[in-house]
């Protein structure tokens, strides 16, 4: 091998590690700059033009990796580098209640008021222009008096209790398919709307999938996970 | 007289960009403050603070790199900077229950936080939930994350989570370091 292809093969593996460091944000001490410098002073008389402009990009890239050694140094030095062992050591040595309590001390919620915005319209009417609906033979014996005393009365719900009916109903789910109607119905009429309410957000999330037989007409509610799910309106009676 | 209607005015209208929503996220960047009150928006935003701070609200500034910036701070960039009103002093544990969160949750995003933070800003989502497995039930760890992401404390990039927008807001990251070591 001639000598130049020797030194163009040398100088061409550190500016790829270089950029490997630069590029990918890894940790930039796995770099040697001691003896990368070296390895490009080698030889550097019987370098052609062309290799010593390689050479001195070679050269540069090491510059922004001592840039970045000395950020990282820094950043190890302030108060807020933290390893993550050490980290996750600390927290596992709390209980929940004092990892809440240090949160809340830091903590400075945005006041913030919702108001309708063209986008917002413009989702909303998407919503219902795409709204396909499944008939279901007990949607008759719903009477619509009731239905809204009922949603007047979840409005009142606070979002805690609120999530925490969605979790018991994600928990009653199970790994196997359940009637849609037995599970809104399985704590009584009373809750129904809510259940209906809360299996509905449920589906939203992406954490519950709906499926029609078309011959019972039943349709079975199961798990699925946010990432299977296609993006499409349902309407169910209840 | 006609001067102090027109403050008035203005006052008024700050006090809407501030509190209401009109974008998906809430507050106002800094230009779109002096678009609607005038080159002298931030003797408004300096008036409208103290009067904020006595009903226990503050005007808290955002830069887009999550630092906090102050009044005096360059034009151009509280220009690109967004401005939100937050809660002055500390909430507290019961407090925080009534805004609709468990313990479990706040807990659940403390650790989520900290763990980003200790891994310079950008950890693997399977370790953190790897780490909040065990803390709490498998079942809830998805469904927490997926909360914490749409409310925007922490986002997805690529496989990785980073802190979202609505922690740099709403959270004082360097004392919640603290408070956590010292707990």
């Amino acid at each position: 091998m001639p000598q130049s292809n020797k030194y163009v093969e040398l100088i061409e593996r550190i500016i790829r590690l270089c950029d490997e460091v630069i590029e990918k944000n890894i940790d930039p001490f796995i770099v040697d700059v001691k003896e990368n410098l070296e390895k490009l002073r080698e030889g550097l008389f019987e370098m052609d033009e062309k290799i010593l402009v390689m050479n001195m990009a070679a050269l540069l890239k090491l510059i922004y990796v001592i840039l970045l050694q000395q950020e990282d140094v820094k950043k190890r030095a302030s108060r807020l580098y933290l390893d993550p062992f050490l980290m996750e050591v600390r927290l596992m040595g709390l209980d929940k209640e004092k990892i809440a309590e240090a949160f809340i001390k830091a903590f400075r919620p945005i006041a913030e008021n919702e108001q309708a915005t063209m986008s917002i319209m413009r989702t909303a009417y998407g919503y219902w222009a795409n709204l396909r609906e499944y008939r279901l033979p007990e949607a008759q014996e719903a009477s619509m008096p009731n239905a809204l005393n009922t949603i007047r009365e979840i409005l009142e719900v606070e979002e805690a209790d609120f999530e925490n009916e969605m979790e018991k109903i994600l928990e009653e789910i199970g790994q196997e398919p359940v009637e849609y109607y037995d599970l809104i119905k399985r704590d009584g009429e009373e809750k129904k709307v809510l259940r209906a309410l809360a299996l509905s957000f449920l589906m939203t999330r992406g954490l519950v999938s709906i499926m029609q037989d078309p011959i019972s007409e039943k349709v079975w509610v199961f798990k699925t996970t946010p990432k299977n799910i296609d993006k499409h309106s349902v309407a169910l009676s209840i | 007289m006609e001067q102090e209607e027109k403050i008035r005015s203005k006052v008024a209208r700050a006090v809407q960009l501030l509190l209401f929503k009109s974008h998906r996220i809430p507050g106002v960047k800094g230009w779109e403050l002096k678009k609607n009150l005038g080159p002298g928006y931030l003797s408004i935003i300096k008036f409208l603070n103290t009067r904020f701070q006595e009903l226990g609200l503050t005007i808290k500034i955002v830069s887009d790199d999550g630092n906090e910036l102050s009044m005096s701070d360059d034009e151009s960039k509280l220009s690109t900077a967004r401005f939100y009103v937050t809660l002055k002093d500390e909430l507290s544990l019961t407090a925080v229950k009534t805004l609709g969160w468990s313990i479990d949750e706040i807990a659940g995003l403390a650790v989520v936080i900290s763990t980003i933070i200790s891994h310079k800003g950008s950890a693997p989502v399977r370790e953190v939930e790897e780490i909040l497995k065990k803390k709490f039930p498998e079942w809830k760890v998805k469904l927490n994350l997926a909360r914490y992401i749409r409310r925007g404390y922490i986002a997805e990039d690529g496989e990785n989570l980073v802190l979202g927008w609505r922690t740099f807001a709403e959270l004082d990251v360097e004392k919640f370091i603290h408070y956590i070591l010292s707990a």
